[in-house]
């Protein structure tokens, strides 16, 4: 496995509230590595730190070099004040003039329907969608994704998976996702990091059989109720 | 007669595209704060001798300074307000301790018979850094403004480009002060945009009506200011307001809506 993003005991605190602490894991080239945890135990701040949003204390991050990193973020910074359309949305995102119709078409079935109309006229899992295709569109290494599927119902977050594993089948783009969604990330992902301001837990969800944390992460729907040899 | 036509011209060519950036990033209280506490800009021009664009310079760079100072913890909007109430106010007090030395009338109110071949120079050239800089970082600025989170993961220097955007529009409101007034600047900045806002769907449509209905509220100014002898600024003003009138209503009536 060819890792093209390694934290080595990375550290960050903001003010004296330390976010994560000694947090080391890897994101392998072609592979879904999803990172759960609750609110506020430093997922996001992660993302950020790869993305150089945030700078972190101590520990290492290493960037493969040359890496080409993709974000779709949780929401756009929508000012209804700029007029948009999805296509004009997805130009923009691609860092092209024109964008493959056929490609967009491919992603979403109501492309030609939506293609015109203004990006405050969509729904919250559309705009993901032009979001993601967008960014598939600049052909990006590694995407990373920041709770997709929040504004998706629950056919189309299946939708969302299934198109995220298809994307890694057919580009080999690799993906690192964050979410709160336990049951549906397991079924998708290739490598589960467990987070709370440290990692808890991580591998494969084929392991969960013979891992304890994940059981007990997967004890109750979004609590995680798990046992260590530490205290948070 | 062809200055002050001129000047309406440039000043209508470079407020509507900046306009647009203004209303879609959100820095409607920004340029307002700059244009009221710009005030001082006209006190250190007196006390300390310079022309009104260098005193503008360190007044706009007092400004930047202050807020993002301030806004650290109270947020953008309440770091602006104080800022532009604190500057306001050193403005009043030096004014005060040197009396009738300062034509704050002209500096609230503007007035375009003022304008000179200086501004028509002055102006020439910000619009040529205006439109220069737009043109560069259109595709830059527009991902900034859909979200800066992802302007920044594709290696757009996010803050450098907002520095120079709000720099941009610092000078332009500065070298136009004394035509327009400080009061109304941030409405010939903001209607263009407002009224192409309403019949626009892609950004650069936005951009180009929005010069177009500049040059149609400063001439219509410039004729109505000249021949009924009223102030430009108040005047453009109304006419923008009267444009965006009828194209609201236009838009509603005739279904022309996007």
């Amino acid at each position: 496995m060819i890792p093209l993003i390694e934290f080595k005991s990375l550290s960050k605190r903001f003010g004296n509230h330390k976010v994560v602490e000694g947090v080391s894991f890897k994101l392998n080239k072609g592979e879904i590595t999803t990172l759960i945890g609750q609110n506020g135990v430093g997922k996001t701040t992660l993302a950020k730190i790869i993305l150089g949003l945030e700078s972190y204390d101590s520990g290492e991050l290493i960037i493969a070099k040359d890496l080409r990193i993709g974000y779709v973020p949780q929401s756009l910074d929508l000012s209804f004040a700029i007029p948009i359309t999805v296509k004009g949305l997805l130009e923009i995102l691609s860092q092209h003039k024109t964008i493959s119709e056929d490609f967009a078409s491919s992603y979403f079935l109501d492309f030609e329907e939506i293609k015109n109309k203004d990006i405050s006229e969509i729904s919250g899992g559309q705009l993901q969608k032009v979001l993601l295709a967008g960014t598939i569109m600049s052909k990006p290494d590694l995407i990373i994704l920041d709770e997709p599927t929040q504004y998706l119902d629950v056919a189309s977050q299946q939708e969302f998976y299934k198109t995220l594993v298809e994307l890694k089948n057919k580009f080999g783009i690799t993906i690192f996702m964050i979410s709160h969604d336990l049951f549906t990330v397991m079924k998708n992902s290739d490598q589960v990091i467990c987070l709370n301001g440290h990692v808890c837990c991580s591998g494969k969800p084929t392991d969960i059989d013979s891992n304890s944390d994940f059981k007990n992460a997967l004890s109750e729907i979004g609590v995680y109720i798990h046992t260590h040899d530490h205290k948070h | 007669m062809a200055i002050i036509i001129l000047v309406s011209i440039l000043i209508g060519l470079i407020f509507a595209p900046l306009g647009c950036f203004v209303l879609w990033k959100r820095y409607v209280y920004f340029g307002d704060g700059l244009a009221h506490a710009s005030m001082l800009a006209l006190a250190i021009s007196v006390i300390a001798g310079l022309p009104i664009i260098y005193a503008g310079i360190v007044n706009t760079l007092l400004f930047a300074l202050l807020v993002f100072k301030v806004k650290t913890k109270s947020g953008n909007n309440a770091a602006i307000g104080m800022t532009s109430s604190i500057m306001i106010s050193l403005a009043l007090i030096v004014a005060d301790i040197f009396p009738g030395r300062f034509n704050f009338n002209s500096m609230f109110f503007g007035d375009i018979i003022t304008a000179t071949s200086e501004d028509v120079f002055r102006l020439c050239i910000i619009l040529g850094v205006t439109s220069l800089f737009l043109v560069i970082a259109f595709r830059q600025l527009i991902l900034t403004i859909l979200s800066r989170d992802i302007a920044h993961s594709r290696g757009i220097r996010v803050k450098l480009l907002e520095f120079l955007f709000l720099s941009i529009l610092s000078f332009a409101v500065i070298a136009t002060i004394k035509i327009v007034g400080a009061l109304l600047v941030t409405s010939m900045i903001l209607i263009p945009a407002m009224i192409a806002r309403l019949t626009s769907n892609t950004p650069i449509m936005m951009i180009w009506l929005a010069i177009f209905f500049a040059g149609a509220m400063n001439l219509s100014g410039v004729v109505l200011s000249l021949y009924a002898d009223l102030p430009f600024a108040p005047i453009v003003i109304l006419c923008g307001g009267v444009i965006y009138l009828f194209t609201y209503v236009a838009m509603n009536s005739f279904s022309f809506k996007r």
